[in-house]
C-alpha cells in the first residue's frame, strides 16, 4: 500500500466519524468540525465523498435490510405513523412551537387544488417543494409539515430527507415514504403511479414495502391487482412541471390522461390506439393546434378538435 | 421528544424569545459563513445561501428551539446539501434537454438516460450486496439510523448497548458502502463485490 492510499483511507475513516458525530451534533461538535475542515482542503474533499456515500447508502439499506425494526410493545412500528397518528400531544406541541402561532392552525389541515390546465408550486417552510399538476388536489397540515395526502391528480415532491422525520405521502389507502428524494405521484381512475427521479421511496412500508430507486416506477391498479414495477427515465420524472411530458414505452391511454390534465381539455383516444406504446417527449406548447399537429405526426394519427376537446384517431379509419 | 433531537431539539427550558433565533443567526453569521467557505463555496455563493437562510428564518417567525446554535449549523448544512443536489439535477436535465431541441423529440434522445438508469440499478445492487456481508445487527443499526431516523442514543437504549458501540456499527457500515463505492468509481462497469483490498479492520467491539 502506498503512503497516499494509506492517507486517503485514514481521511475517509475520519470523515465517516465526523459524519456520524454531526448528525446529532452540539454546537461544540459543529465548531470542531469546522476547524477540522479548515485545517486541510483534503478534509473537505473527504467529507464531500462521505456525503455522496451517504446518499447512495439509503436505497441500498432498504434493499439489504427491508424489515423495519420492531420496537417492543409497539403496535405501530413505522416511525412516520408513530408520531403522526399515535405521536400524541408532545409531538403536536413541539411542531406548534417551531412554526410559531402565526402559521399554525392546530389540527386544521388545508387544501391546495388546481384547475385543469393550471399548475401550482407549494413551498413548505421546511424547504420541501410540492408542484401540483392540473386538476389535482392535495391536503397538507400546518401541524405536520412532513405529511401530504394526494386526493387526486398528479404532484412532484422534492423532499429533503430528514431522518428524524421521514416525509410520507398518502394516496388513497397507499403510503409512500421518502428516503431523501424527488418523486412523482399520479392518482387517477387507473390507480396510483409513482416514479422516482432521485434517491428512493418506500411504497406501502407496512404491507408490500416496495422499494423504488431512481429510475424506477410502479403502477398500482388498486383492489387485488398486482403492483407492476418498471423502469423510467429518471431525468424525465415530473417533467410536466417544466412544461414537458416524457415517456418510455407508455400506453397512449396514460399519455392522453396526462395531456388532458396538463392542458385542461378532454383528450379522447380511438380505442384501437389505447394500448399503443409511446416513447418520447412532448413539449406542452401553449399553441394547442401546433402541439397536437406535432403529436399527430409522431404517432401517425389524426388529431381532431371539437366541442368535446381533442380526439386522436387512426389515419386508417378516418381516411385522409 | 427525542425523535426531534437531531440538531433540532425543542424544549421549554431555554426557549428563545420571539425573534431570538434571528438575532442569534446574525451573531453566528460569520461562523456559518466560515462553515460554507471551508466546505468549498465561493464567498458570493456563501453570502447568497446565508441570505436565503435569513429569509427562511423570517418566515419561521422566530419559533423557540432548543440548542439553537446547533440548529442553525444544521440548517446551514441542509441548505448546502439541497443546493448541491439541485445543481447536480439541473446539470443532468440541461444535458438531456440540449440534445432534444424543441417540439416533439424522438425516442433516440432518451436512450442514454435509460442506460443511465440501468447503470444506477447495477450500482445499487453492488452496494446492497456489500451491505449484506455485514452482520445483521450492524445492518439493523444502520437502517435505524439512516432510514428510520432514530438517534444514536435511542438505538443504544433499545438494543441495550452503549452509544459508542452504536457509533462503531455505523462507522463500519459507512466504511463498507464507501469501499464499494470507491471500487465502482475506480472501475466503472467492472466492479467486483467483496472486501476491499484496503480494508481496515473495525470489526472489534461490535457488541460492547
Amino acid at each position: 500500500m502506498t503512503m497516499t492510499a494509506e492517507r486517503d483511507d485514514a481521511l475517509r475513516e475520519e470523515a465517516i466519524r465526523w459524519h456520524v458525530r454531526i448528525a446529532e451534533g452540539s454546537v461544540e461538535d459543529w465548531e470542531a468540525f469546522v476547524d477540522w475542515l479548515g485545517a486541510d482542503p483534503a478534509h473537505a474533499q473527504a467529507y464531500d465523498a462521505i456525503e455522496a456515500v451517504d446518499a447512495e447508502a439509503g436505497p441500498a439499506i432498504l434493499e439489504a435490510q427491508p424489515q423495519a425494526p420492531q420496537a417492543a410493545n409497539d403496535d405501530n412500528p413505522s416511525p412516520a405513523r408513530g408520531w403522526w397518528w399515535g405521536g400524541g400531544v408532545a409531538a403536536s406541541i413541539a411542531l406548534a412551537a417551531i412554526f410559531g402561532p402565526g402559521l399554525v392552525q392546530r389540527g386544521d389541515p388545508y387544501h391546495v387544488a388546481t384547475l385543469a390546465g393550471q399548475t401550482r408550486t407549494v413551498a413548505l417552510p421546511s424547504g420541501d417543494r410540492i408542484a401540483l399538476n392540473g386538476n389535482s388536489s392535495i391536503t397538507l397540515d400546518h401541524q405536520n409539515p412532513r405529511f401530504a395526502k394526494l386526493e387526486r391528480g398528479e404532484a412532484i415532491f422534492t423532499i429533503r430527507h430528514d431522518p428524524a422525520a421521514p416525509f410520507v405521502v398518502q394516496v388513497g389507502d397507499e403510503r409512500i415514504q421518502d428516503v431523501g428524494t424527488v418523486f412523482n405521484v399520479v392518482r387517477d381512475e387507473d390507480g396510483v403511479r409513482v416514479a422516482v427521479a432521485e434517491g428512493s421511496v418506500l411504497y406501502n412500508p407496512q404491507s408490500e414495502a416496495v422499494t423504488l430507486a431512481a429510475g424506477e416506477s410502479l403502477r398500482d391498479p388498486g383492489g387485488n391487482g398486482a403492483i407492476i414495477r418498471s423502469g423510467v427515465d429518471p431525468t424525465a420524472v415530473g417533467s410536466w412541471s417544466e412544461g414537458r411530458l416524457s415517456y418510455t414505452a407508455t400506453p397512449l391511454s396514460l399519455v392522453a390522461a396526462d395531456l388532458a390534465r396538463a392542458i385542461g381539455e378532454k383528450v379522447t383516444l380511438d380505442p384501437v390506439l389505447e394500448n399503443q406504446r409511446f416513447t418520447g417527449t412532448i413539449t406542452l406548447d401553449t399553441d394547442r393546434a401546433r402541439l397536437f399537429a406535432d403529436l399527430a405526426v409522431l404517432l401517425n394519427v389524426r388529431a381532431e378538435h371539437g366541442a368535446s376537446g381533442w380526439k386522436l384517431v387512426t389515419r386508417n379509419r378516418a381516411g385522409r | 421528544m427525542h425523535k426531534y433531537a437531531r440538531g433540532v431539539g425543542w424544549s421549554n427550558a431555554g426557549r428563545m424569545s420571539e425573534g431570538g433565533l434571528k438575532g442569534l443567526f446574525l451573531d453566528l453569521r460569520p461562523a456559518l459563513t466560515r462553515y460554507l467557505l471551508v466546505r468549498g463555496l465561493s464567498q458570493d455563493d456563501a453570502d447568497d445561501l446565508i441570505q436565503d437562510m435569513y429569509l427562511k428564518l423570517e418566515s419561521y417567525q422566530g419559533g423557540p428551539v432548543g440548542e439553537p446554535r446547533a440548529y442553525l449549523y444544521r440548517m446551514t448544512h441542509n441548505l448546502l446539501l439541497d443546493r448541491r443536489r439541485s445543481a447536480a439535477r439541473r446539470i443532468r436535465r440541461e444535458k438531456e434537454w440540449s440534445a432534444g431541441g424543441t417540439g416533439v423529440v424522438s425516442e433516440v434522445d432518451v436512450r442514454p438516460s435509460a442506460e443511465e438508469a440501468l447503470i444506477a440499478r447495477e450500482r445499487l445492487n453492488v452496494i446492497t450486496t456489500a451491505l449484506k456481508i455485514l452482520p445483521e445487527r450492524t445492518r439493523d443499526i444502520f437502517r435505524r439510523f439512516r432510514i428510520d431516523g432514530q438517534t444514536q442514543k435511542v438505538i443504544a437504549g433499545e438494543l441495550g448497548v452503549s452509544k459508542s458501540a452504536v457509533e462503531k456499527h455505523l462507522y463500519r457500515a459507512y466504511h463498507v458502502v464507501a469501499a464499494a463505492k470507491a471500487r465502482l468509481d475506480e472501475e466503472p462497469g467492472d466492479a467486483t463485490i467483496g472486501e476491499g483490498e484496503r480494508h481496515r479492520d473495525m470489526s472489534d467491539d461490535h457488541d460492547r
